[in-house]
């Protein structure tokens, strides 16, 4: 064979590798069509007895268009496989695609129940205006839950307050208020505390549960005044309802403070233009108020004449029923999963 | 308290005013106004119509059919039932479309057996005048025809429904609400209705007739008693039936009615007896004796306690003082001499014997909260003058009230003296108000003021019984200057500094951020967990513990117990959550929810004090997936708490199981919980047989951890190690282990030669356990653990001589205590 005989089988078995490259699927099918030609026994190594028979001069280019030909068939097999490496990773994703509108594990979660919520709100607003949290017991003694806040033993004041009492002559606070009396007791003047908790009344109806959760302000210091009680519940007000929300102070009665104070807040549905909600006065009913009675003071040993103070209280229960549309106080305490969900 | 503003307005001019404004006035002072009612309002179309002839009804016998002239161009045809009317009566037509007050639907024009009726004739009852009515209301013959019932009635009123605070007593009258807008609007009472009556006495006096004796003055400080002759029990007059029917009050008769009367005109309770009913003709207020009964106006039997003082008679008692008359000498229409009480009691003692009989009277509830001192002979005068006009007017003859009425006791001329200075006053409104204005603010509700400078000397009146100290005197300026004129100013903020406690050691209430917070960060992250939050009653009911099957002599036995629960169910203090718990499983169980994860932060009372606690339930799915579900186990609720326990940091803790099972749980599922010797809580499977008596078909797995052992772990920051600089090796090793010997032995071993500190202890860094197996291959009684131990030294590289050594001493040691062997 010359050497123009060997340049042209060398190209027509390239273009063979290549076109059979081109053709298969497998990459080990790729690899004895490879073999096919460049292997030790291969068509074109083969063609190496030839290059040997060549004259001199030749060898060359001969050498030459060997290179020349193994190259276009490793790369042919080189982009062969590189192909059949991508379609393969291909199918495999395309496999391994999931429908991601399944539904995801996904735990049911709450943000805790509504009582609690609203309560921890509530203290939020407080603790940020100063106030410090206190904690009493809940069995108490006549001592701090009625006499030492100015209630007489057998006075009318006291039928305000249905009481749990106890076989052993305790009983079930009926405000969180003995818990100003302990720490007015206790603790070193000036006081600015709120006592959360659960408080406990023989009362059982769509608004009134026997147990439910109140939270009550005390402050005590020099100089301070009603005008000071004023400010603050409105500060609380605007902080827990929204700017501008308007309250109004109304005269009423609470044995432990005098002057006392209903306070209204304008109704939150309706701001005041009257609804179902708000018996159509504009106002709703949620603190008691006011300055704190004398006898009070003097029955933990604080000098009336040096310092004077302020106390309110209000129904946990009640303001989560109006910001969480709850129409009866019972369903607070079922735990039915259901409702509590929804929180 | 109703209040009836035509009846107001026999003391005070308020005809005038809008009653909606008068009650926002009043609210705004401190009387809160909770309800108006306006009778007549919508009754228009009820009105006056004369019968012009009555036939009977061709189809029934028990109707007849009326022929009525309302004013209309027409007669018109009415079906009635009644029988008591003839022709010419006038008497009350509702009208088709009217909606009588004492009916709940609308009349309607309809056939009534084959007869159109155009309306219908009217009981007094219908129209809501009386509780109960024979026939119709027959009306006088000169009431105009076709004029709106209420208004020939001249019954149109409208009445204010006062919601009280216990201290405003005075208020319990008309002549006390009277007051309280005559210094409201600056108006004056009407002169003429002031006046106390005058009428001509007998010439006997009563001590002939009547005697009386107080042996106990301080229960009653004074009391009267007048005798009435020719007396005429009878109906009372309208005008009078009216005014009681419009506070809510009940006609009895002419001289009953009086004595309610003068109770809401002045707040004055009187009590008439039957003077012929009375032994001896005697009165003596005394204290009951042991067994002692009496029968009540109620027809209730009152047994007396010695404490209650009483009316009695010669031998017996007639009345339990300013609470309830005895049925025996009430009187009828019978009687012709009465006797008739007007006295102030102890309001204490009232309130004692009303309390302990369960009785709250009209009566007891003004002697409770005290009523006028000062008014009780004028009370008295003015019962007996209206006796003497409402007889005279209705049966046309006059009685005879005896001369000089008996009495113990006198009228309070005035109360002690106050002493307020106008400083006060604004320091504790935080509002200058001068002396002047001050004294303005307290004459207007008759507190007699001198001013001496900026002090003001002030006497109360006799009806203000609550004026005692010059703090209520401030509150009245307060109310009167008006609540909604106070500034509003802010105070200087006090807990910025600490609250620091004093001498007294045993008081603490303050909590500090950091405890709330961590209290806080455990509902968060069982939130997070998927569980649901619960709040329960602190109550449970005396069956409630032995549905757990607690042993007699359990501490949880020693609940406190409700004298006066609301249900059976609320009979005790909870000494444990679980019950409550497992009723809110029961509930979800019943909605058709089988899946539970609850938990509860609520307190546990014993006698010595109340624990917080943390209890949890899960039942069911974890997390229910389409791609397969996990359910809630005892390995699950364990893990949960651990974490749980994060806040406090309570470092290396164990479980095991309780040497006293606790009966409510598995005895092979339950565990408790330590942190060193603290114990810490107990978590643990349902019985079998509880779960079986509750009628749940799950398994339920219940925690209550101990949270003030917890909160007591304190808790501390957590600081920093720094990051190994040198390589750890891990070993596997899988363990040949006696198959009833807990695990808890094992790291206990390893622990425990860790801390020896030897070739071991020094580069033993951790353990973890990642497989429990049994089954072929592993021998009977056996099981094998595979745990991965992790080596580290801080200061080098390990060696392979170093680790071998190490593992050589933890075979060994393993072997030797807790019989572990290389598989």
């Amino acid at each position: 064979m010359d050497i123009q005989g060997l340049q042209s089988k060398l190209e027509e078995l390239a273009d063979e590798a290549v076109g059979k490259l081109a053709g298969v699927e497998q990459k080990e099918e790729a690899i004895q069509v490879k073999n096919r030609y460049l292997g030790r026994s291969g068509s074109v190594q083969e063609l190496m007895t030839v290059l040997r028979e060549l004259p001199n001069e030749d060898k060359p280019v001969a050498g030459q268009a060997i290179n020349q030909a193994k190259q276009a068939i490793q790369g042919a097999f080189d982009a062969r496989l590189k192909e059949l490496a991508q379609r393969e990773l291909e199918r495999k994703m395309r496999e391994e695609t999931l429908d991601v509108t399944l539904p995801g594990r996904k735990p049911e979660v709450s943000l805790g129940h509504p009582l609690r919520q609203v309560e921890n709100e509530l203290i939020a607003i407080f603790e940020e205006m100063g106030f410090a949290v206190a904690e009493g017991p809940e069995i108490e003694t006549d001592y701090f839950n009625f006499e030492a806040l100015n209630f007489p033993p057998d006075h009318p004041a006291r039928d305000m307050q249905d009481t749990f009492m106890l076989t052993d002559g305790r009983l079930l606070r009926t405000h969180t208020s003995p818990v100003q009396v302990r720490t007015m007791q206790a603790y070193e003047l000036p006081i600015q505390i709120i006592s959360p908790g659960r408080v406990y009344r023989c009362d059982s109806d769509l608004t009134h549960s026997p147990v439910f959760h109140q939270i009550e302000g005390l402050l005590i210091d020099e100089e301070v005044s009603m005008a000071d009680l004023k400010g603050t519940l409105t500060e609380f007000a605007q902080r827990c309802f929204g700017e501008g929300t308007q309250i109004r102070f109304r005269p009423s009665y609470f044995p432990f403070t005098e002057p006392s104070a209903e306070v209204d807040v304008e109704c939150i549905f309706c701001h005041g233009d009257g609804c179902r909600v708000c018996s159509d006065t504009g106002w709703l009913e949620i603190l008691g108020s006011g300055m704190v009675d004398p006898n009070v003071f003097e029955a933990s040993g604080i000098d009336p004449e040096r310092y004077s103070g302020f106390a309110f209280g209000l129904g946990v229960e009640r303001i989560a029923m109006l910001t969480r549309g709850i129409g009866d106080i019972r369903r607070f305490f079922e735990n039915d999963q259901r409702f509590l969900e929804q929180f | 308290m109703k209040v009836s503003i035509k009846w107001l307005d026999e003391w005070i001019e308020v005809a005038d005013l809008d009653p909606q404004e008068l009650a926002h006035r009043l609210t705004m002072a401190g009387l809160e106004v909770d309800a108006i009612e306006e009778i007549g309002a919508g009754s228009d179309d009820v009105v006056v119509a004369r019968i012009d002839a009555i036939e009977e009804h061709p189809k029934a016998d028990r109707l007849v059919v009326c022929k009525v002239d309302d004013g209309g161009d027409e007669l018109r045809t009415v079906v009635c039932g009644a029988k008591n009317m003839k022709a010419g009566d006038r008497v009350p037509l509702a009208r088709p479309g009217s909606s009588p007050p004492g009916i709940d639907f609308d009349i309607g024009a309809r056939k009534v057996m084959g007869i159109h009726s155009q309306g219908m004739l009217c009981s007094a009852e219908e129209l809501g005048l009386a509780e109960e009515a024979e026939g119709l209301m027959i009306l006088d013959d000169d009431a105009p025809i076709g004029e709106p019932i209420f208004d020939a009635l001249e019954l149109r009123d409208t009445i204010l429904e006062i919601d009280l605070t216990p201290n405003r007593s005075d208020c319990l009258s008309h002549l006390g609400v009277a007051r309280e807008v005559a210094a409201l609007y600056d108006r004056e009472l009407r002169q003429q209705r002031l006046k106390v009556p005058e009428f001509a006495t007998g010439t006997s006096a009563t001590k002939e007739a009547a005697s009386l004796e107080v042996v106990d003055a301080k229960g009653c400080p004074h009391y009267r008693l007048a005798v009435v002759e020719d007396v005429k029990v009878t109906d009372s007059p309208q005008w009078l039936r009216h005014r009681l029917a419009s506070v809510g009050l009940r006609s009895v008769n002419s001289v009953v009615d009086i004595t309610n009367f003068i109770l809401m005109d002045v707040g004055q309770p009187l009590h008439a007896f039957d003077l012929d009913r009375l032994e001896g003709q005697k009165i003596v207020v005394r204290r009951a004796e042991e067994g002692e009964k009496l029968v009540g106006i109620d027809h209730g039997e009152y047994e007396l306690s010695t404490e209650d003082l009483v009316i009695a008679d010669a031998s017996k008692p007639v009345a339990i003082a300013g609470v309830m008359g005895g049925a025996d000498s009430e009187v009828s229409d019978k009687t012709t001499r009465i006797l008739l009480e007007c006295a102030f009691f102890d309001p204490t003692t009232v309130r004692k014997s009303a309390k302990r009989h369960g009785l709250h009277t009209d009566s007891s509830h003004r002697f409770e909260r005290g009523i006028d001192a000062g008014a009780v002979a004028a009370s008295m005068q003015r019962a007996l003058g209206l006796l003497v006009d409402v007889q005279q007017e209705g049966a046309g003859s006059k009685p005879v009230v005896f001369a000089d009425p008996l009495a113990s006791g006198t009228d309070e001329e005035a109360r002690a003296s106050i002493e307020l200075s106008a400083r006060r006053v604004s320091s504790l409104l935080g509002v200058e108000v001068e002396a002047a204005k001050c004294a303005e603010y307290l004459a207007g509700i008759g507190v007699t003021v001198e001013v001496e400078e900026s002090t003001l000397s002030c006497l109360a009146p006799t009806y203000r019984r609550d004026l005692e100290r010059p703090v209520d005197l401030v509150e009245e300026i307060a109310r009167l200057y008006g609540y909604d004129n106070i500034p509003t100013t802010l105070p200087r903020i006090v807990a910025g500094e600490r609250h620091r406690r004093s001498s007294n050691e045993k008081i603490e209430t303050v909590v500090s951020r950091q405890e709330r917070g961590q209290l806080e960060w455990v509902r968060k992250f069982l939130l997070g967990q998927g569980f649901l939050e619960a709040i329960n009653y602190s109550f449970m009911g005396d069956d409630d513990l032995d549905r757990l099957d607690l042993a007699d002599d359990d501490r949880r036995r020693q609940a406190a117990r409700v004298a006066n629960p609301l249900v059976a169910t609320q009979t005790r203090m909870r000494t444990t959550l679980v019950p409550s718990l497992l009723d809110n499983v029961k509930t979800n169980f019943a909605r058709r929810r089988h899946d539970v994860a609850l938990f509860e932060m609520g307190r546990r009372y014993f006698p010595e004090r109340e624990m917080r606690t943390l209890a949890m339930v899960v039942t069911g799915q974890r997390l229910r997936h389409w791609s397969g579900e996990q359910s809630w186990d005892f390995y699950d609720l364990k893990g949960v708490v651990e974490a749980a326990a994060k806040p406090w940091q309570v470092g290396h803790t164990r479980w095991s199981r309780p040497e006293v099972a606790e009966p409510y749980l598995h005895p092979g599922v339950q565990a408790e919980w330590f942190s060193g010797d603290e114990r810490l809580g107990i978590i643990g499977q349902l019985h079998p047989a509880v779960a079986q008596k509750e009628g749940l078909e799950q398994s339920l797995f219940f925690a209550e951890i101990d949270l003030e052992a917890l909160v007591a772990c304190g808790g501390a920051v957590a600081v920093a190690r720094p990051a190994p600089k040198f390589p750890a090796v891990v070993r596997d090793f899988a363990l040949l282990y006696d198959d009833d010997r807990p695990y808890g032995d094992l790291r206990n071993a390893l622990d425990e030669l860790a801390a020896e500190g030897g070739e071991f202890g020094q580069i033993f860094e951790g353990l973890e356990l990642f497989d429990v197996y049994e089954g072929r291959q592993v021998p009977e009684g056996k099981k094998s653990l595979a745990i991965k131990v992790t080596y580290r030294s801080p200061e080098r590289t390990l060696e392979e001589a170093q680790v071998e050594a190490a593992d050589r001493q933890l075979l060994s040691h393993l072997e030797r205590k807790v019989d572990a062997h290389l598989r």
